[in-house]
């Protein structure tokens, strides 16, 4: 079955066609939630929260754009809308230390694998892990997250600066 | 600027197809929350109407095929009736009504056997007056006849030539009778078409000696107990009881096929002219079956099928319980056949999702057998339109 006959089932609340989708892409939105969430159990409820919209909403998806892209829109929404709900946005103790002019080697970041760099962003504090994942990972722009985190654009980009900084500090002490 | 492109290629190439683990009972979890259900009811509703009808309507199938008379109570009537005729107007109250006297027995008059037993006749014939069962065994034996012959022992001696020659007389009547009955292949026709197929088919295998479900009592040359080489049979059977190991595979949306291997235990008592016994059956099946699931509540969904099963003989046995365990003995006699049981049923059922595709299903059915020239009695050839339950596992795949 190919990805728009698959995506037509489930339109059509296909069962099996709904728990075929959710084999094919579970995986891939697990890594997305435990980007957002502070545990894996977080992660859990963002991925169960999530799979529910994306199976109640897909009747908005009008193959404009990747499938994929969607759903991962639709669950860094869900993990955004849970983090605000639970006011974890505003966490960003300890990065005012960080010199924001420090250069970094962003060479080093193909020296470690995904797990460790997964690993890396969950130490993260969430207000400057959500910048950052939305800026460097899903590609929205600061005008886009700051709308969405209700922050100013300077905000957004203090952050996601002061997240790559300390990002690029822990990979430089990994390697 | 630059090097935040190259930062952002550099974790996005990382993370963008990244995948991590997740828990095996997740799926079950979104499943249970997901809104199709209430989307499939308002769908399904006019189904909802549709099947409940259907289920409605297979009940009474059901109803009138357990309420229908049996085999067994249409096979009495006639034969029996033409068979006791004569013994009736031979035969004391005591001991007369036994429904499936055969042929053999009629023949002896009251006058004829009345007359000088011996001693070794008088115990088999004690025995078979305590029995109810047994009453058939002593055509027109009667009791007072007993006594006066104990009382009057001078007389019995005097007749005991008269009593050798009234008894070849019995046993060759007897045999002529025998004869008679199994050269002339009407009553097996008649009883063959009439449902009483038990009675006719069982006597028949008995006689011919071809017969692996004969009864084990005949190991007697005694003329007052040949009646039991007629033995006669009367089925009460258990309801059929059904394990499978099925996989199913989609073809369309909410269309399955279904295959695997279903084992089936078949119980039955009977009573027989021989005394009462059991009898146990095996079979393995493998069945097809179309399915259709109109219905998905959480882990559960209902369906129908139709579908077809051929049923192979595994083994079974038949548990004598003689009246007369000094002749006829007690125990297991194995049976044999060889003949695959075809049949063709529908189905409606409900299974529960337990892990992944594995479900757990229950299913009433409602099944035709095929007639397969088994010489063993089933409740599949006695009743062959009739209903079972299946509980069994199935995966997808």
């Amino acid at each position: 079955m190919n990805e728009k006959k698959l995506i037509e089932a489930c339109k059509n609340n296909d069962a099996s066609a709904q728990k075929l989708l959710y084999e094919t892409f579970a995986r891939k939105m697990m890594s997305v939630c435990l980007r957002y969430a502070d545990s894996r159990e977080m992660a859990e409820d963002f991925l169960q929260e999530g799979f529910i919209k994306v199976f109640s909403s897909i009747q908005s998806y009008n193959y404009e754009g990747s499938f994929e892209g969607w759903m991962r829109r639709v669950f860094v929404n869900t993990a955004l809308e849970s983090l605000r709900k639970n006011d974890l946005l505003r966490n960003g103790i300890g990065l005012d230390s960080l010199d924001p002019q420090q250069e970094a080697d962003y060479s080093a970041v193909d020296k470690i694998s995904a797990d460790e760099l997964m690993e890396l962003i969950a130490q993260l504090p969430s207000g400057f892990r959500t910048v950052f994942n939305m800026f460097a990972v899903e590609g929205y722009s600061h005008k886009e997250i700051a709308q969405a985190l209700n922050i100013t654009e300077s905000t957004s980009r203090s952050q996601y600066t002061r997240a790559k900084k300390l990002l690029q500090k822990w990979i430089n002490e990994l390697e | 600027m630059i090097d935040d492109q190259k930062f952002e290629k550099a974790i996005r190439a990382k993370l963008e197809s990244h995948e991590s683990p997740v828990r095996d009972d997740m799926w079950a979890a979104i499943e249970a929350k997901l809104p199709q259900s209430t989307v499939t009811k308002k769908v399904a509703l006019y189904r909802r109407i549709l099947w409940y009808s259907a289920a409605a309507v297979a009940a009474g199938v059901v109803a009138t095929i357990i309420l229908w008379p049996s085999p067994e109570q249409v096979m009495q009537s006639p034969l029996v009736t033409d068979e006791t005729v004569e013994v009736k107007t031979t035969q004391p109250e005591s001991v007369q009504p036994h429904e499936w006297i055969t042929a053999a027995e009629k023949t002896p008059r009251k006058e004829q056997l009345s007359i000088s037993p011996t001693e070794e006749m008088r115990e088999p014939i004690a025995q078979v007056q305590s029995e109810p069962v047994a009453a058939v065994a002593t055509p027109s034996v009667e009791k007072t006849t007993e006594n006066d012959q104990l009382d009057n022992p001078t007389q019995a001696s005097q007749e005991t030539e008269a009593y050798r020659r009234e008894m070849e007389a019995f046993e060759k009547a007897g045999k002529e009778l025998k004869e008679a009955k199994w050269t002339d292949e009407t009553p097996i026709k008649k009883r063959q078409g009439n449902n009483g197929i038990r009675v006719g088919l069982m006597a028949s295998n008995s006689t011919s000696g071809n017969s692996k479900n004969s009864a084990t009592a005949v190991r007697t040359k005694n003329p007052l107990l040949m009646s039991r080489r007629d033995p006669v049979y009367k089925f009460d059977h258990s309801i059929p009881l059904s394990v499978g190991l099925t996989a199913s595979k989609g073809f369309a949306k909410n269309w399955e096929i279904e295959s695997g291997v279903v084992y089936t235990y078949l119980y039955s008592k009977y009573r027989s002219t021989n005394g009462n016994g059991s009898q146990e059956l095996h079979y393995l099946g493998v069945p097809i079956d179309i399915i259709y699931r109109f219905a998905r509540i959480k882990r559960a969904s209902f369906y129908a099928a139709v579908g077809g099963q051929a049923d192979f003989y595994l083994t079974g046995r038949q548990k004598d319980e003689g009246y007369d365990e000094g002749i006829s003995g007690s125990g297991y006699k194995k049976l044999e056949h060889e003949n695959v049981q075809f049949s063709v049923h529908a189905n409606v059922g409900a299974a529960l999702t337990l892990y992944k595709q594995l479900e757990l299903y229950l299913e009433p059915h409602v099944a035709y057998y095929i007639e397969n020239n088994s010489s063993i009695h089933n409740i599949w050839k006695d009743k062959p339109f009739n209903f079972g339950l299946t509980l069994g596992l199935r995966t997808g795949f």
